[in-house]
């Protein structure tokens, strides 16, 4: 197998490095230069950007690919390098542009909290990891690279780490995408098997058979579940909201919950028909559970967090209906108006709480703003916008191209306009509460300018400039987006459907309805009792199953092997005690007679020395003489 | 002539009779006499078999130097015993115990 | 039988009887008499075997001097006990068991390598052997001599009362 490729370029390990030297510098600076460490981690993250831009520009049209052998399996050898195509450049550069953001936004956010070295260390390897996941050619290093986002996703979570809930989530995180890896290591050890090369590159160019595809799909879907919170492993990430707000627009909105979408872009090419099916329905279910559950929040980090699954949901359906390339459209888009979702939620939050209180965040008391707030409500009601769909929006033009893609399947249209209402009735709800006049109690802070600029970033590139130079069709500027002939009367039903939600949403929602609804509607209680019922009860009576049986079979077993061996320890130690320690007694008895016997020659008589000399001389002179005598 | 295999079962009498002694008497004035005993027998071996070769006088000459080592060795023997009496109050060397590993 | 014969056997019968005397008499004395017996008796054997200068040196070294000698340690030793000179054996049976052995062994093993040998008669007179003893075994002499001595004055000086 042919593993060397020498596509070499040194800006993709320069770009992989910065962020990696800044885990290990804030690490290092931490405890004595603490206030250096955002400044630094910031520095060498724009540097990283560069490198990926400088990358992005170079290979925005065709594929490279490095690789060197990383180690060797008999006579198998695993290489490790990198794969550039327009579309893992394009996503690395996402990757970084939305980490340097954060990055500046953190300046602003992290002030004056604790663990800051900790907190930009982390958020550099995730980095790191993200773009090691992006770029890798080879799937085995993309599998570690996979699970090394999820650790530094853990890390960040718990941030926080006096906070109980912190805990709890992180590791609800962790534990619930292990299950998803699980899926991706059986993938991989399919592939292995069926196929003998993990190298993408490789992999593309191979026939591999239905079955094989399908059982691989299946398996990669089950890993993007977890990673991208499909329908039954979602429930992990409104948790995750207990991490820092910049942290969930990073890895919990924009980057690392879109790695599973990405994966199956990448390896679309791996799925059968009926994996994709499966996949298509996936997502859909994930999209309206998402959606509902965004609907019956009021914690705004929370209802953003449903809305990233709906979302995530809408990118898989969409990869698996449409095309990858429609689906990664909303992938990027999503990337940057949920990115600046967040960002202006965080800066909202952060505007309304008080210092050494918990954090302000539900929507029914965070009115009243807009005389403030006037920027951020507005970047913020941008991004809510091009979730929406809004026209001039990117949103509007990257869910446009899913829709033309199933214009000819009348149900999975009708779905997915459904879906869209959806999506708008809960982005209108959100913006209509948060832009009511409603005089606010607390006071407020200001937002300081180095957490509005990234915002504003954001917010122009959720317009439809940043994915596009027309705002009705992709004509775009990235090459990896495919232009979609344009069709009339699916515009028409998308603004309809706009029109439709934001007037729902503004009798629904005008008045500000404060009502909640009762838990049992909340998609949170149902995953989490079914999460109970179907994983943690089994598993509990399992484990009392084994425990009983551990008690009463192996511990049977257990004492009448303890009672064998103490029977037979018994008989070791009569034996022991008679028959050897008796030996070595008869011994000693035999050496102390013999020493008394010898002992009784010398008794210190010199006339007793003499016989037994005299006899010994008699028994030698004996001897020689007989020898004499018969020779 | 005298027949020398007598005087050997002689000598060999006298040599019985003084390992006897010095075996058996508890007094160690009857111990030195039985070494008297011993020494003459092997002088009496010496003198006899030197009759056996009529021009050598090795055996007699021996047996001048074995009477002179006799006289010494009763000299100083007697000495010893008459000092270990005056010590100990015996003659019985049994009883000059001070040697002897305490059983 | 010659004359000489009669003589070696009658010495012998004294010596068997002194022997006897020295080993299983009581007293000390009839020891002390017994072991004279036996000192006289080869003196006269020594004669016999034309030894005449030891002979002489016999009776007038050992009865007369190591045996006074003895006689001196018996009445010396003998004083501070009230009871008479008795003395008794011990371990009879070990010792008769190991001199009958050894006289035994002697006779069977050693004694039938002289019963074809008889005397060649008188190698030595006293002017040959007085001779041999001042040029051949001179240095052998002077230092017996000297040892003489030294057991003497050690005799005198182990004996003599005073304690250093």
């Amino acid at each position: 197998m042919n593993v060397a490729s020498t596509d070499w370029n040194a800006w993709v390990p320069i770009a992989l490095a910065l962020p990696l030297v800044s885990f290990v510098v804030s690490f290092w600076m931490g405890p004595r230069y603490g206030w250096l460490v955002p400044l630094m981690a910031t520095a060498l993250l724009l540097a990283g950007w560069v490198c990926t831009t400088v990358i992005l520009v170079d290979h925005s049209a065709g594929t490279s690919h490095f690789a060197v052998p990383w180690f060797s399996l008999g006579t198998d050898v695993i290489p490790i390098g990198w794969w550039l195509s327009p579309r893992s450049v394009t996503m690395l550069w996402v990757v970084y542009t939305i980490s340097l953001l954060v990055h500046v936004y953190s300046i602003g956010y992290m002030a004056g909290e604790g663990g800051i070295a900790r907190y930009f260390a982390w958020l550099g390897f995730f980095t790191f990891a993200m773009g090691g996941l992006v770029v890798s050619s080879n799937l085995l290093v993309t599998f570690c690279c996979w699970e090394l986002v999820g650790l530094s996703s853990y890390r960040l979570i718990g941030h926080w780490h006096q906070q109980p809930a912190a805990g709890a989530a992180a590791t609800k995180a962790f534990l619930v995408n292990r299950l998803g890896d699980i899926g991706l290591l059986v993938a991989l050890m399919l592939l292995w098997s069926r196929a003998g090369t993990l190298d993408m590159p490789a992999l593309t160019a191979m026939a591999l058979s239905e079955e094989t595809k399908t059982a691989v799909g299946l398996c990669v879907l089950l890993a993007l579940a977890g990673k991208s919170a499909q329908f039954p492993l979602l429930h992990w990430l409104p948790d995750a909201m207990a991490g820092p707000t910049p942290v969930s627009a990073l890895i919990h909105a924009a980057t690392m919950v879109a790695a599973g979408v990405y994966l199956f872009v990448q390896l679309h090419f791996l799925f059968s028909a009926d994996a994709l099916a499966v996949a298509a329905v996936v997502g859909l279910l994930t999209l309206f559970v998402g959606g509902w559950g965004a609907l019956t929040q009021f914690d705004v980090k929370k209802i953003l967090a449903y809305s990233t699954i709906s979302q995530l949901g809408l990118m898989v359906a969409g990869v698996a209906l449409a095309s990858p390339e429609a689906g990664f459209a909303h992938l990027f888009t999503h990337a940057f108006f949920k990115a600046g979702l967040f960002l202006g939620a965080g800066a909202l939050i952060h505007a309304v709480s008080r210092h050494g209180h918990a954090p302000q965040q539900d929507i029914r008391h965070m009115g009243g703003l807009w005389q403030s707030h006037r920027l951020v409500l507005v970047c913020f009601a941008v991004c809510a916008a091009s979730l929406a769909g809004m026209p001039l929006t990117s949103g509007f033009l990257s869910k446009e191209g899913l829709l033309l893609h199933v214009r000819h399947h009348s149900f999975y249209f009708g779905v997915m306009a459904t879906a869209s209402f959806v999506t708008t009735l809960y982005s209108a709800r959100m913006v209509f509460y948060l832009l009511s006049p409603t005089p606010q109690a607390a006071a407020t802070h200001p937002v300081p300018a180095i957490m509005q600029l990234p915002l504003f970033v954001l917010s122009v590139g959720s317009l439809f400039i940043g994915l596009s130079a027309s705002p009705l069709s992709i004509q775009s500027w990235w090459p990896v987006f495919d232009a979609i002939e344009s069709a009339p009367w699916v515009m028409v039903v998308s603004l309809a459907v706009l029109v439709v939600g934001v007037g729902v949403a503004w009798r629904l929602y005008r008045h500000r309805p404060t009502a909640t609804l009762h838990a049992r509607w909340v998609p949170q209680t149902w995953l989490d009792a079914a999460q109970k019922h179907i994983a943690v009860t089994p598993a509990l009576q399992a484990s009392r199953l084994t425990h009983h049986a551990d008690r009463r079979w192996l511990d049977g077993v257990l004492h009448a092997a303890s009672y064998g061996y103490v029977t037979c320890s018994f008989v070791i130690g009569w034996v022991d005690r008679v028959l050897i320690d008796g030996w070595v007694t008869t011994v000693t008895h035999a050496a102390k007679g013999g020493g008394k016997l010898f002992r009784s020659l010398v008794n210190g008589k010199i006339q007793s020395y003499l016989a037994w000399g005299m006899l010994a001389l008699l028994s030698f002179m004996v001897w020689m003489l007989y020898q004499l005598a018969h020779r | 002539m005298i027949a020398t295999h007598h005087i050997f079962i002689l000598s060999a009498l006298l040599l019985s009779v003084g390992v006897f002694m010095l075996l058996t008497k508890r007094n160690a004035i009857l111990i030195l006499m039985g070494l008297e005993l011993i020494l003459n027998a092997a002088n009496l071996n010496l003198i006899a078999f030197n009759q056996r070769y009529a021009d050598a006088l090795a055996g007699e000459a021996m047996a001048v130097f074995v009477i002179v080592l006799a006289v010494c060795e009763a000299a100083v023997g007697v000495a010893i015993i008459l000092q270990a009496y005056r010590h100990y109050a015996t003659a019985v060397p049994d009883q000059i115990s001070e040697l002897k590993d305490p059983a | 039988m010659s004359a000489a014969d009669y003589f070696f056997y009658g010495w012998c019968l004294v010596m068997v009887a002194g022997l006897w005397a020295m080993a299983v008499s009581k007293k000390l004395i009839h020891a002390a008499l017994g072991l004279l017996s036996c000192l006289v008796a080869l003196a006269g054997i020594y004669a016999l075997l034309s030894a005449e200068l030891l002979a002489v040196i016999q009776l007038m070294v050992y009865a007369g001097g190591v045996l006074v000698l003895i006689l001196f340690g018996i009445m010396l030793t003998g004083r501070l006990s009230d009871k008479p000179m008795r003395i008794e054996s011990r371990n009879v049976a070990v010792g008769s068991v190991i001199a009958a052995g050894l006289f035994i062994t002697l006779i069977v093993f050693v004694g039938p390598a002289f019963l074809s040998v008889t005397s060649t008669g008188s190698p030595g007179s006293l002017r040959t052997l007085s001779l041999a003893l001042f040029s051949e075994y001179t240095l052998a002499f002077e230092l017996a001599g000297v040892l003489l001595l030294i057991s003497l004055i050690a005799g005198a000086v182990i004996a003599s009362s005073r304690q250093s």
